[in-house]
């Protein structure tokens, strides 16, 4: 590791994208006689712990995916070769599903939160439930600039969710998120933003105001609401709050610009942008939650795709429709894999960023030709779990995707035994 | 008079007049009942569907169980349960149960009604939102992409119940106001101005590198530019550069020359879509039919962001590399005699909403740059060459600043304009003087007046008297009724004409009521209500979310582009004539350009702009099931499911969803090599009850829709990538010369209704559906009625619903005597 000023704690610090050094968060640095190797789950409650949702549409084709042999030593699938540098660093699983959900592309806004099957059964009547970044979120406060990222790319359902089920904007403009992150404004600028967000505050502080004298005026069923959006009005004015003490703060510098991000020749190095924003947000600790939705594929500047990828998965059988499909996937695990070889190669205090981070890399349907919504792509990295390999559950009878998500909750150190449809924790998965 | 199996549901909306007439329904005593004809399969033991009646309490009061009682009077009241093979209950014993129930539940819905309204206060969607702030400045600025995506609820994104505010929302309006107000503010002089280019004038202005690259396709006529080529974007010819964003309109004069009498297609364009944009056609603004040897002046209305340019795009001429290939890179010249289309000048006026944000803020009050305020709040003489400043220049320095030499009483007098505007309504004292307060509290912390009053429109903006549509129990006042109709048809705020009969409290006179209907509709700016009511009761506002399978050869932008005009041209036609809500189901009629009537093999019909053309006999076109949108909406674009398109059908059209599919239901895997079918799959239902009860309902629409492939053509038989094993052919697509396609197995369409009626294609099918034609407008009524209040329907608002389908019956069915009835409707004018 690399770090400039490694005689005291610095923030800033200076990275490059690819090879990278860095000095942050240094927790390790900070608490290094509190941790011994006594306490491994305190060592754990005192990491940051990261987590990286990724969601692409359109399934996958099982058969290159998963392998036959369950554990450590399966044969690596077509798709699994491209991981093969990280065997070990992730695992693959197999039988695994948001059981009961509709065979429909619609589920992909359930995907993270895994809301009971009543509440995603129609497009055009979705009850949702807290998506895994946002319930982490809550808990974790907000220890970043970003409390949580929520990237989508074109065409993508919200992927976040809050408890109420309202999803959560996002960001589909990379230049722009790198220069939330990594941009430091004018002093003009920032006394502006500082001066934006007190009004604010006083703005919120009027409208508790107005809703208590809306409220005298309005009947029973319609003052709950008014109560629901009071009690809405503190955390917006913790959102503001938070903003206003990170404004002054300097951002972390990176050696990438913000025209880096600006254009993409085509969906593929669109999405190694995307997942090269990702990786210095978390290396920066600007955040600790990132929900990022893949997706608006063409086959623009592909020389060896010649339809469409929606069109490709749909491909009824049809063999050359099924190497079109491939020949796309195979492009979205090798970004994959490179998304984790940059996690790999970012220390942290000596260990690779991966360890400490959480990623979670699926798609909402099982096989797209059929819109089956069971048997879904389910590979889970990093995160410091011991990764069994290759995970086979019952293809037929699936293992609720939500019990992996109680599982990645309690190794964040967050204290619950359900969420979403969950029936369990995955105890196939240990901690390392 | 009709089938059989339609007769209870026929029966059961005329009871209702003495259902809602009796003020004490009959006592409600369902036990023997039940006993009688229901327990054996849903009592004790036997709980098929998981329906136990001998549990099922008449706890009314209980959301659930409401539910579940209301769904045991559907079931019984259409005569489906029993069901047919069991013995039926006497028709005096089903009718008295019927209405005894239907009494009870009525009575409850009801009372929750008088109490608390059917529409809990809800928040605008972003739509709602956006359009809102836009009318209320006059500006285009995008603002709901800083907003959280709206859920949805009984298929419409505007439904109370569905629209949770979050911390996150509140955070995000803040932002929005922001934006709004600084497109609402420019900080220089922003003027409506027309800017015209002669032909000449535009080939002028071009950089070089333009010049020489548009230089060999075009000739000139004196001022006149002729282009020679189909060029496009920047290479062709466009209107000057807008200066901020805004609501503009182009103009051009165009004429076809050395065309043989024949008229040339014209694309209006924006030159700054991307290639994501450009496949969902975003670039383009109209298409023009320019007529030949003489001179047509094209408007077009529209909003441009900052720096937009509308070009002019010659569709019929050759493409440019093939021209220049063709004259081996020979320029046209003067003499060139081949086929144009001459421009003799273009122009761009606009914004034309300039000075509206300000107007409606400060009122008539100067301005200056920042620089001279102080001087000229001091009396000073301040210079004006600021006038002839260039912008932005300067002016990003020194913004505009209103001047106000009283600010304490400018603010409030500005403030008590301005926000019985925003709120839709006069606003309390309380209200008020907490507004001029904040403003005054800027001040006082030194900020300009401009300032201060802009942190003061923000705070409104955020207010929730803005984003909330406040109405309370019972009768609305006329404010509220106002606010609702400008929802309605434009997604936007009451105008001054609504906003002043609101005040004089004349607004729900019927006659006036109906009078401002009339005015609302005929304003242009209803066209919001076509697209946001045919946008999410068709789902046409999801035309462009997939693009067809490449195996459909002849999809391209311009079928891309007309297919759902159709609809929305169709839709306001059967709306502006009062045309019977069946014509939805059929008409022999419909709106057609001359690409999409090849692609429906009609022939005759000339040009891009759609007109209304007959229907010969035998066409195999009418009505919407029938509009090619429509048909490739209810695909996945690659391949279609009569499951999907039937689902459709049925909640759309005939108003009667089928419920979700069980969760255990294995996904049915197309296989498109030609060896099955999805239909020979789907005959697997027949015999399994628990899928045959609602498949039963499904799969007719569906099969009879299968004569139509993913982008709405007609086929007789599945077209396929590869030969297929046996049986196929490699064909000519009939409206399309020289294009061949693989085709496998014929197309079976036909089937049977619920009632047993066969039908053995489209046109059978659509007969059937014609036979109720009160479920067609009760369905319609149900939807506009969810849509233009913002809640779904409740039991009680059943028999409104049914007076308003036979005040509708008086009027033919027409659907605008609908559109009435909804806006005069009890339920459209309480809360």
């Amino acid at each position: 590791m690399n770090v400039i000023n490694s005689g005291r704690l610095d923030r800033r610090t200076f990275l490059r994208a690819g090879a990278v050094s860095l000095s942050l968060p240094l927790l390790d640095a900070m608490l290094p006689a509190v941790v011994g190797a006594e306490s491994k789950a305190l060592a754990r409650a005192l990491q940051p712990q990261r987590m990286v949702l990724l969601h692409r549409p359109l399934g996958t084709y099982h058969p290159f995916l998963f392998p036959e042999k369950a554990g450590p030593d399966y044969e690596a699938t077509r798709f699994l070769k491209l991981l093969e540098p990280h065997r070990g660093r992730f695992t693959v699983i197999s039988g695994m599903g948001h059981v009961g959900y509709p065979n429909s592309h619609h589920t992909e806004s359930a995907i993270f939160t895994g809301v009971a099957p009543e509440g995603i059964k129609r497009a055009d009547d979705i009850h949702n439930s807290v998506s895994l970044d946002q319930f982490v979120a809550r808990r974790i406060g907000a220890q970043t600039r970003v409390p949580h990222l929520v990237l989508n790319t074109a065409n993508c359902a919200s992927l976040s969710w809050n408890e109420k089920g309202v999803p959560t904007p996002f960001e589909r403009n990379r230049a722009q998120v790198f220069r939330r992150l990594f941009l430091d404004g004018t002093p003009e600028e920032i006394a502006r933003e500082v001066k934006r967000l007190e009004t604010g505050q006083s703005i919120l502080d009027g409208v508790r105001g107005q809703l208590k004298s809306l409220s005298r005026e309005l009947g029973g069923a319609d003052r709950d609401r008014l109560d629901l959006l009071a009690n809405s009005i503190r955390e917006a004015e913790g959102f503001l709050q938070q903003d206003q003490a990170w404004a002054a703060k300097p951002k972390p510098k990176v050696a990438a610009t913000a025209k880096e991000f600006d254009q993409a020749e085509h969906w593929v190095a669109a999405q190694q942008q995307w997942f090269t924003l990702v990786q210095l947000a978390l290396q920066t600790d600007s955040t600790r939650l990132v929900v990022l939705g893949l997706g608006e594929h063409n086959q623009n500047g592909q020389p060896d795709l010649a339809i469409g990828h929606h069109d490709a998965s749909h491909h009824g059988k049809d063999p050359a429709k099924i190497e079109q499909l491939a020949r796309y996937e195979e492009k979205e695990y090798r970004n994959f894999a490179g998304f984790l070889d940059q996690l790999v190669a970012a220390n942290e205090n000596g260990r690779p960023l991966l360890d400490r981070t959480q990623v979670l890399f699926v798609s909402n349907l099982g096989d797209a030709s059929a819109h089956s919504s069971d048997n879904l792509p389910v590979i889970f990295a990093g995160g410091g779990f011991k990764h069994p390999g290759h995970l086979a559950f019952d293809r037929k009878k699936n293992t609720p995707m939500s019990n992996l998500f109680v599982r990645m909750l309690q190794h964040a150190g967050i204290e619950t035994d359900r969420f979403g449809s969950s029936t369990g924790a995955l105890s196939e998965l240990k901690s390392a | 008079m009709t089938s059989p199996s339609l007769r209870p549901l026929l029966w059961c909306g005329i009871l209702w007049a003495g259902l809602t007439a009796a003020t004490s329904a009959a006592e409600f005593k369902p036990a023997s009942f039940f006993a009688s004809h229901c327990t054996e399969c849903h009592g004790g033991d036997a709980k098929k569907g998981g329906l136990d009646l001998t549990a099922l309490k008449p706890d009314f009061a209980a959301r659930e169980t409401f539910a579940r009682w209301e769904k045991v009077f559907d079931r019984v009241a259409r005569g489906e349960m029993p069901p047919k093979k069991s013995a039926q209950p006497p028709p005096a014993a089903r009718e008295a149960f019927v209405k005894s129930l239907g009494g009870e539940l009525h009575a409850i819905s009801a009372a929750q009604q008088r109490e608390a309204g059917r529409v809990v206060v809800r928040r605008m969607n972003r739509v709602e939102y956006e359009q809102t702030v836009h009318d209320l400045f006059g500006i285009t600025v995008p603002l709901a992409d800083l907003l959280p995506e709206d859920n949805a609820a009984a298929g419409f994104d505007n439904v109370s119940s569905a629209l949770e505010t979050s911390a996150t929302h509140l955070v995000r309006y803040q932002q929005a106001a922001d934006r709004a107000l600084a497109a609402a503010l420019p900080a220089w002089p922003l003027t409506n101005t027309v800017r015209r280019w002669t032909g000449r004038q535009f080939f002028d202005s071009r950089p070089k590198p333009n010049r020489e690259g548009t230089a060999p396709f075009v000739r000139f006529e004196g001022d006149t530019i002729v282009l020679c080529a189909r060029l496009y974007k920047h290479g062709s010819v466009t209107t000057p550069p807008t200066s901020a964003p805004g609501r503009y309109r182009i103009r051009a004069s165009v004429r076809a020359v050395n065309t043989g009498g024949k008229t040339i297609p014209m694309l209006v364009g924006k030159i700054s879509s991307d290639r994501f944009a450009h496949e969902k056609l975003q670039h383009v603004l109209d298409h023009f039919d320019v007529p030949a040897d003489r001179t047509r002046v094209i408007e077009v209305e529209a909003a441009l962001p900052a720096g937009e340019q509308v070009y002019l795009e010659g569709m019929d001429l050759p493409f440019f590399q093939d021209q220049k290939k063709q004259r081996n890179g020979e320029p046209v010249g003067d003499d060139f005699k081949g086929p144009g289309l001459a421009v003799d000048w273009i122009e761009l006026e606009g914004p034309l909403d300039a000075g509206l944000g300000y107007a409606r803020l400060f009122g008539d009050l100067p301005q200056v740059p920042s620089r001279y305020l102080a001087d000229t709040l001091a009396g000073k003489p301040v210079r004006d060459d600021w006038k002839k400043w260039n912008v932005p220049g300067e002016f990003t320095k020194y913004p505009l600043s209103p001047v106000s030499t009283n600010a304490a009483a400018d603010a409030e007098r500005l403030l008590r304009a301005f926000l019985p505007r925003a709120f839709r309504r006069p606003v309390s004292e309380e209200t008020t003087a907490y507004f001029v307060r904040f403003v005054q509290a800027q001040l006082a912390a030194g900020e300009t007046f401009g300032d201060a009053m802009r942190t003061g429109c923000k705070a409104a903006l955020c207010s929730p008297h803005f984003l909330l549509y406040v109405e309370k129990p019972g009768r609305l006042d006329d404010f509220a009724v106002a606010a609702r109709l400008a929802r309605l048809f434009w997604n936007s705020l009451p105008d001054d004409e609504l906003t002043a009969l609101a005040a004089k409290g004349e607004l729900t006179k019927p006659a006036t009521l109906r009078a401002q209907t009339e005015r609302l509709l005929r304003d242009p700016k209803a066209r919001r209500f076509t697209k946001g009511f045919t946008g999410q009761w068709l789902d046409l506002r999801k035309f462009h979310d997939m693009k067809p399978d490449a195996l459909y050869v002849e999809y391209d932008d311009l079928l891309a582009w007309t297919m759902p005009l159709e609809t929305t041209r169709f839709f306001d036609e059967v709306l502006t004539r009062d045309l019977p809500t069946s014509t939805f189901v059929h008409s022999d009629w419909t709106f057609l350009n001359a690409r999409l009537a090849q692609h429906y093999g009609l022939p005759g019909v000339l040009g891009l702009e759609l007109c209304r053309v007959n229907l010969p006999p035998g066409s195999r076109r009418g009505g919407i099931l029938t509009h090619a949108s429509v048909l490739k909406l209810t695909t996945n674009a690659t391949y279609t499911s009569p499951v999907k398109r039937g689902a459709w059908v049925l909640e759309r059209i005939i108003g009667r969803p089928p419920p979700p599919p069980p969760a255990d239901v294995a996904a049915i895997e197309p296989d498109i090599r030609g060896a099955t079918t999805l239909r020979e799959q789907l005959d697997k239902h027949k015999n399994v009850p628990v899928c045959a009860s609602c498949h039963v309902h499904i799969d007719p629409p569906g099969f009879a829709l299968e004569s139509y492939d993913v982008v709405g053509g007609w086929r007789d038989r599945y077209r396929v990538k590869q030969p297929p094993p046996k049986g196929g052919d490699y064909v000519e697509l009939a409206n399309y010369p020289g294009k061949k396609v693989w085709l496998a197995r014929p197309v079976e369409p036909a089937g049977e209704m619920p009632d047993g009626q066969a039908f053995a294609n489209i046109d059978d099918y659509k007969r059937l559906l014609l036979r109720d034609p009160d479920q067609l407008t009760r369905n319609l009524a149900q939807k506009l009625l969810t849509y233009a209040t913002g809640a779904d329907l409740q039991f009680a608002d059943r028999a409104v619903v049914e007076q308003i389908v036979s005040d509708v019956r008086q009027h033919n069915h027409g659907f605008r005597a609908l559109v009435h009835a909804v806006v005069q409707s009890p339920l459209f004018l309480s809360k």
